[in-house]
């Protein structure tokens, strides 16, 4: 295949493009921009394919010097050339650019023919000294190493996905592995070498690529699957064999082969039971057979969305009760020996191992090292490719950010529900994202991203996103990227956003229901006692001045006994609409107990008017019955400094007010301090 | 009708040089064309009155690069006056001679193209 080199031009003059353009038209693939921030967007989506960068010194937004400096932090500039086209001659230009790691320097005006050499010569000059750096590479990494990648890189889009804890694949690599090393100390009935056990243990993490089309819905649905829903599940095994088959390293390679077997079969059983063929006893190859044992174990001792984990002997027992499928007996022989060797090998990997996405951080650096094979860089770039296909299909709104080039990029379904654009410069300051959320938000977003520790780097959290105007719940879960075993080292940051709005709508719902006195719609007491709480000791100081009114109806017992209970609820809702008619909506409501209500509210003066009014308020008539209520106040700062004084004072008041004859209130005064009281005050 | 030939001698350009380097008439002639749709010289303009220097500097540096592509030396040689001058991007008594200077040599410079290319409305 021989294809045409690219070549991108940058300059801000068009006829400075066109010039440059004409003249390359015919031996290059030509790409344009008109400043130094297109020409990094366009590095970074095709870095790649592109062989030579033609680049202006003077431009707005971003000049030349500043694309340079920007290749150097990410690397390009080793493995793209650039030659500097400018106006310029004078010697700090040139050696500046120079400097920055510029290969060629041309000034205006230039010949053509000059010109077109200068650039197929350097072009030729990198095209030989990568083929060298490959013919180097080629040997150093041998051709597991590069297939590891791959495989965590794939496995790692699976996982991501079905939202598992991450550290599924590699459990399921160290239960293979060890399994696979007790089989051979038992038998030597399958002739298995340890490049075998290697890369079968390698393509065991591919178990599960079937489930990349799986509907999410199912995939992580907590409850139990319906029938036909079990179906789709089940169709994974074969969907994973399929695709793998038709990877175009199917025909060469063995891992591959190895992997598209397991992924085939894993769900098959010894008794001939499983799906999708039915195979039986030996007929299923053992690499299906061991990872399928792998799978059980390890998904009976990990939390589940359907399930909680269940200890190393349950699972053991579990799995030999013959209620997790039917194995090879010889298998089981082998778990049973590798038992406390699976126990303590779990724990210990699972920490030090390298995760999978400080894998693909692995492979991201070898490219940037310079390390990576073309053979690699291919492979990769075929996973780049296929994983943004499945992110522009899976309705999912993913973004992924890059430190060196401080650039965000979302998938493009993503981009277009959240209004903004794909490919976003300096995120920090962009308008849009800072549109998105309230700047408060933004900062706990980015607290968590910073202090998120490879140990533990998932991060979550629930925000309201400004979209198109009007305002969503989403949550969002992400997780940084560190250069391998250099935890300090951040190189990005993945995630996910997800619409939880509705379900978010319904919890506050419940919230507020949790809150609320059903009879009456004030608060209920506990709510009160917290809602007062808080404000009593956090927000209130002693310049404010608060009162708190509590009362009950005279007699309200003879309502009950006369009218019916019926009535008496009437009664009780009608005193309640006389309060909420009464008071402002930043006071506090409830009704604390049968007939007994709580008023909390600020004050600035004129204190003995306000009690007058929504005294006088609550007294009337309803349906010929005659309400009158008893009411105590305290008052804050003067008569108490937190909830139980003040409702305590308030009840020795109260209390007063009926010994007076009630159908009136009293304030609290000290002297009231011996009153026994009427109301319960323990709150 | 007037030749690419007289035309660059009319403004002082190089035309033995850009026809080496550009080979054919037409080339040029697109070229002269797309240097009449250009607005590197607006925006040195408006820069200029907006006292935006940096604006300035960038516009007028384009607009000597593009000059010296086309082998326009004359014209060139003012705007590259300019630039240098503008270089520091700040406020000093040459600009205004300067840019006069530029403004007239880029007015011939539009008229006489126009003329070449047979075009009649102003820009």
């Amino acid at each position: 295949m021989k294809s045409r080199d690219k070549v991108l031009i940058v300059d801000d003059s068009d006829i400075n493009r066109s010039l440059l353009a004409d003249m390359l038209a015919q031996d290059y693939e030509l790409v344009e921009a008109s400043n130094g921030l297109e020409a990094v967007t366009v590095l970074s989506q095709q870095y790649n394919e592109i062989s030579l960068v033609l680049l202006d010194i003077v431009m707005p937004m971003m000049d030349g010097f500043e694309v340079l400096a920007s290749m150097n932090k990410s690397g390009y500039i080793d493995h793209i050339p650039v030659i500097m086209i400018s106006a310029e001659t004078s010697s700090v230009y040139i050696d500046h650019a120079y400097d920055l790691g510029a290969a060629e320097y041309i000034s205006r005006p230039f010949d053509e023919k000059t010109f077109k050499r200068r650039v197929k010569n350097t072009i030729m000059l990198y095209a030989k000294q990568k083929y060298l750096e490959n013919m180097v590479t080629e040997q150093l990494l041998e051709k597991e190493k590069n297939n590891l990648v791959m495989v965590e890189i794939l496995s790692h889009i699976v996982e991501f996905r079905n939202g598992e804890s991450g550290l599924h694949v590699m459990h399921i690599r160290v239960i293979t592995e060890t399994l696979l090393k007790q089989l051979c100390r038992m038998t030597d009935r399958y002739n298995l070498t340890p490049e075998q056990i290697a890369m079968i243990s390698n393509a065991s993490a591919l178990h599960d690529i079937g489930k990349i089309s799986i509907p999410e819905s199912i995939l992580n649905k907590p409850g139990k699957l319906t029938p036909q829903e079990y179906e789709i599940i089940k169709t994974h095994s074969a969907i994973g064999a399929e695709m793998l088959e038709k990877i175009h390293y199917f025909e060469t390679e063995k891992l591959v082969q190895v992997a598209r077997d397991i992924c085939r079969w894993h769900h098959e059983r010894y008794d001939g039971r499983g799906y999708p063929d039915g195979l039986k006893g030996e007929e299923i190859p053992i690499s299906a057979q061991v990872v399928s044992l792998a799978d059980v174990y390890d998904a009976l001792v990990s939390v589940r969305v359907y399930k909680a984990a269940y200890t190393h002997e349950e699972a053991m027992q579990m799995i030999f009760n013959g209620e997790c499928g039917a194995f090879n007996p010889l298998l089981l022989e082998c778990l049973k020996e590798a038992g406390p060797t699976l126990k303590k090998e779990l724990k210990v990997r699972s920490l030090s191992g390298a995760s999978r996405i400080e894998l693909q951080d692995m492979a991201r650096n070898l490219i940037q090292s310079g390390n990576a094979s073309n053979r690699t860089l291919a492979l990769l770039e075929q996973e780049r490719t296929k994983y943004q296909f499945f992110a522009s299909m899976s309705k999912e709104i993913q973004f992924e950010y890059n430190y060196h080039s401080d650039l965000l990029s979302i998938s493009e379904w993503g981009a277009a529900q959240l209004g903004i654009n794909e490919v976003i410069m300096h995120p920090k300051q962009n308008p849009q994202i800072l549109n998105l959320f309230t700047h408060e938000h933004f900062e706990d977003f980015l607290t968590k991203i910073r202090t998120a520790e490879p140990e533990n780097p998932i991060l979550s959290g629930t925000y309201p996103l400004k979209i198109k105007g009007s305002s969503r719940w989403f949550k969002v879960v992400a997780r940084p990227l560190w250069v391998m075993e250099e935890s300090s080292e951040l190189t990005g940051v993945i995630g996910k956003f997800i619409d939880v709005h509705d379900e978010q709508v319904e919890l506050d719902q419940l919230k507020q229901l949790a809150k609320i006195d059903s009879l009456t719609g004030l608060f209920n007491r506990a709510y009160a006692k917290r809602a007062l709480d808080t404000i009593l000791n956090n927000e209130a100081d002693a310049s404010q001045n608060y009162a708190l009114l509590v009362f009950d109806i005279d007699f309200f017992k003879s309502a009950n006994d006369e009218f019916g209970h019926l009535f008496g609820d009437q009664v009780l809702a009608n005193v309640a609409h006389r309060i909420q008619a009464n008071v402002r909506k930043s006071d506090i409501s409830a009704r604390i107990g049968g007939d007994e209500f709580l008023i909390f509210m600020e004050y600035k003066d004129h204190l003995e008017q306000m009690i007058e009014r929504i005294f006088q308020a609550l007294n009337g008539s309803f349906q010929g019955y005659d309400i009158t209520v008893s009411m105590g106040v305290a008052c804050f700062p003067q008569d108490g400094l937190d909830y139980m004084t003040l409702f305590h004072h308030a009840d020795q008041a109260l209390y007063a007010a009926k010994r007076r004859g009630r159908r009136q209130y009293c304030c609290y005064e000290s002297s009231m301090q011996d009153l026994l009281t009427g109301v319960s005050a323990e709150a | 009708m007037m030749t690419v030939e007289q035309c660059y001698k009319q403004l002082g350009g190089d035309y033995a040089d850009i026809i080496r380097r550009m080979r054919t008439d037409e080339r040029v002639i697109k070229f002269l064309g797309m240097l009449l749709r250009d607005d590197s010289f607006c925006q040195l303009k408006t820069a200029l009155e907006n006292e935006d220097y940096e604006t300035a500097f960038r516009a007028s540096h384009t607009l000597k690069g593009v000059l010296l592509n086309l082998s326009l030396t004359s014209q060139a040689r003012v705007i590259s006056e300019l630039t240098e001058v503008l270089r520091a991007r700040q406020a000093n008594e040459q600009i205004g001679p300067l840019f006069d200077q530029a403004e007239m040599a880029y007015r011939q410079l539009t008229a006489v193209i126009e003329d070449l290319l047979g075009k009649k409305e102003q820009s």
